[in-house]
């Protein structure tokens, strides 16, 4: 433990300086109190003693000013003083001081005061990584319960946005249908159209004024590429219903026994051609797995999104890794990537639905937020560790002997 | 187009844009009825002959299954689809086979596919029909049978029309078997579809 020793008398402080270092203390000394602020705004010391008077700054300037700053660990303060009036004594616990060292002082004294000081930083600090780890649960937690609510909020929105998507998808086939016996009808008009010109020119000529204005061509060219695009357009506002439902877990799947190795081999598979667009190079280390019971289904979801993701995240030529193994009864999946990483701020927010860095229309953002509803599901837990700029490693629990809800077991 | 009669199909659904776009689509190949409400759906039954009943799940007042269940008593041929929003799914699948319904659709629905579940359906509709009216031809001619053998042994025959009643009536015998040969094995009306 480093100690910060600010003693005006030369003598005095190597005196102290020897002692403490017999105990194995690591010793920086100020000899006065200006040139113990200097250095104690560079560095950090957990333990301070420091003379009371002093030229220029005192101790209980010193010790004022410690504590007026922020500090993220505590400052355990021992003034070392001839003075002993119980006003003084006072006036120092006041500015901030721990305890007090009589001068001149007895090296056993020194001992049992700096163990103590040391104690209590030991304590302050085991608190301090206590409160940290709270924290990080309340956190989770907090995180856990919005993701529960947006589930909610997803299966409800999938339910509502259902009724309209069906007609209008139902109405535009309709449209479809009935235009084209439309333009069928104004074709057969059109051979109509010399006869109508003898008997009634000046109707005839108003009628091809009024295909003109309109644009009647442009309008037979391109009324098919009108429907097919709200077709397509419909067709994505289904996927996105579809994929609220799965985070929402509307939809239950069997139970079965999977083979996660296989199951992460037949993904890469199926992502072939993206891996070959960037020749990334695929490593794997797979462990010994027993099979897992699960929704296969779900799963290969879970490992493609991943997969994907981590594809997309990586630069031509990279390097992706995927290794399994057996931890503390898990099945443990790994899937790891040194592309571009993620951004510190947005950390928090990766398994919210509808959080995309993606350019609109690129990602609805749904793809990890599903993940984690179905490992979830599974009793599993997901993390990531991520570094930007570095890469990103997803990793993803499952429960060996689990029984996941409801269903027997293959 | 064609002159062939088209089939009445009743479609149920409590949100009328979804009647509407339905009629659009079907209005052409089928003869439609349609409801707002269960109760509105068992009061078109009583007054018209249905051939396919397509009621959505989820409705106020009465369900789309419990509809089907008042059909299945009060119009059992009435071949029974219910559609329905993927919430539901649960509860139309175990309704199958309670009810007897042919096939349940999911909402969004494809269009094409719809058109041709419902055209299925309504041969469903034509095999049961020839099936009971096949059955009903066999029981009146069992029961003629049993008339005619039960007049023989109550009076002899006389010479004069006996031959000639027997003749017609064999003849109809084996018209009745050649039916009954052609028939293919019986419809039901619990398919589960798919």
């Amino acid at each position: 433990m480093r100690v910060l020793i600010v003693e005006d008398s030369s003598v005095m402080r190597r005196l102290l300086h020897s002692s403490l270092q017999k105990w194995k203390y690591e010793v920086v000394e100020a000899e006065d109190g200006a040139r113990a602020w200097e250095l104690f705004q560079r560095e950090h010391f957990p333990l301070v003693l420091t003379d009371w008077l002093m030229p220029e700054m005192d101790g209980l300037e010193l010790t004022r000013r410690i504590r007026a700053c922020e500090l993220p660990s505590y400052v355990y303060i021992i003034l070392l003083t001839g003075k002993s009036e119980k006003r003084d004594l006072v006036a120092a616990m006041d500015a901030g001081a721990d305890d007090f060292l009589a001068k001149p002082f007895d090296p056993d004294e020194l001992r049992v005061r700096v163990r103590e000081g040391k104690r209590i930083i030991q304590l302050e600090g085991k608190l301090a990584e206590q409160n940290r780890q709270l924290r990080l649960t309340q956190a989770a937690l907090v995180q856990s319960e919005k993701l529960a609510s947006l589930g909610q909020l997803a299966a409800g929105m999938a339910h509502e946005i259902n009724n309209p998507v069906a007609y209008v998808t139902n109405n535009l086939a309709v449209l479809n249908r009935d235009v084209r016996s439309v333009v069928d009808v104004l074709q057969a008009y059109r051979r109509a159209a010399e006869a109508l010109a003898q008997v009634d020119p000046q109707l005839a000529a108003e009628l091809r004024e009024l295909e003109a204005a309109n644009d009647l061509a442009w309008i037979e060219e391109n009324l098919p590429r009108l429907f097919a695009s709200s077709l397509e357009g419909l067709g994505r506002v289904r996927n996105i219903v579809q994929n609220l439902r799965e985070f929402a877990r509307l939809d239950s799947a069997e139970l079965d026994a999977l083979d996660l190795n296989a199951a992460l081999t037949s993904t890469l598979e199926v992502l072939a051609h993206d891996v070959q667009d960037k020749q990334l190079v695929v490593e794997t280390r797979f462990g010994q797995l027993p099979p897992v019971v699960c929704r296969p289904g779900k799963i290969h979801q879970v490992f493609h999104n991943l997969l994907l993701n981590a594809i997309q995240a990586s630069e031509p030529h990279g390097i992706l890794e995927l290794r399994t193994a057996v931890e503390c009864d898990q099945a443990l999946v790994e899937v790891q990537d040194h592309g571009c990483g993620i951004a510190a701020e947005h950390l928090p927010r990766l398994f919210e639905p509808f959080f995309t860095t993606k350019a609109v229309g690129r990602g609805a953002g749904l793809g990890l937020a599903i993940c984690y509803g179905i490992v979830r599901d599974h009793g599993g837990v997901i993390e990531f560790d991520s570094q930007l700029g570095r890469g990103s490693t997803f990793r993803v629990r499952l429960p060996i002997n689990a029984e996941p809800a409801q269903g027997t077991q293959a | 187009m064609s002159d062939r009669k088209k089939h009445p199909i009743l479609l149920v659904d409590d949100e009328p844009e979804i009647l509407f776009s339905l009629q659009g689509l079907l209005r052409r190949e089928f003869e439609l009825y349609t409801a707002e409400s269960g109760v509105r759906a068992l009061e078109i039954l009583q007054q018209h002959p249905i051939h396919v009943i397509m009621s959505d799940q989820r409705m106020p007042e009465m369900t789309g299954v419990e509809l089907m269940h008042r059909v299945k008593d009060a119009h059992p041929e009435a071949i029974r689809i219910v559609f329905t929003g993927y919430a539901d799914i649960r509860a139309v699948v175990d309704a199958i086979n309670n009810v007897g319904l042919y096939r349940y659709i999911t909402k969004p629905w494809d269009p094409d596919e719809l058109i041709e579940v419902l055209h299925q359906a309504a041969n469903r509709y034509e095999e049961i029909v020839a099936h009971e009216r096949l059955l009903a031809d066999v029981r009146q001619y069992v029961q003629q049978a049993q008339q005619l053998a039960q007049g023989l042994r109550d009076q002899p025959p006389s010479a004069g029309s006996a031959p000639l009643d027997l003749e017609q009536f064999t003849s109809q015998g084996s018209q009745l078997l050649q039916r009954l040969a052609q028939a293919t094995s019986p419809p039901t009306t619990t398919s589960a579809g798919k």
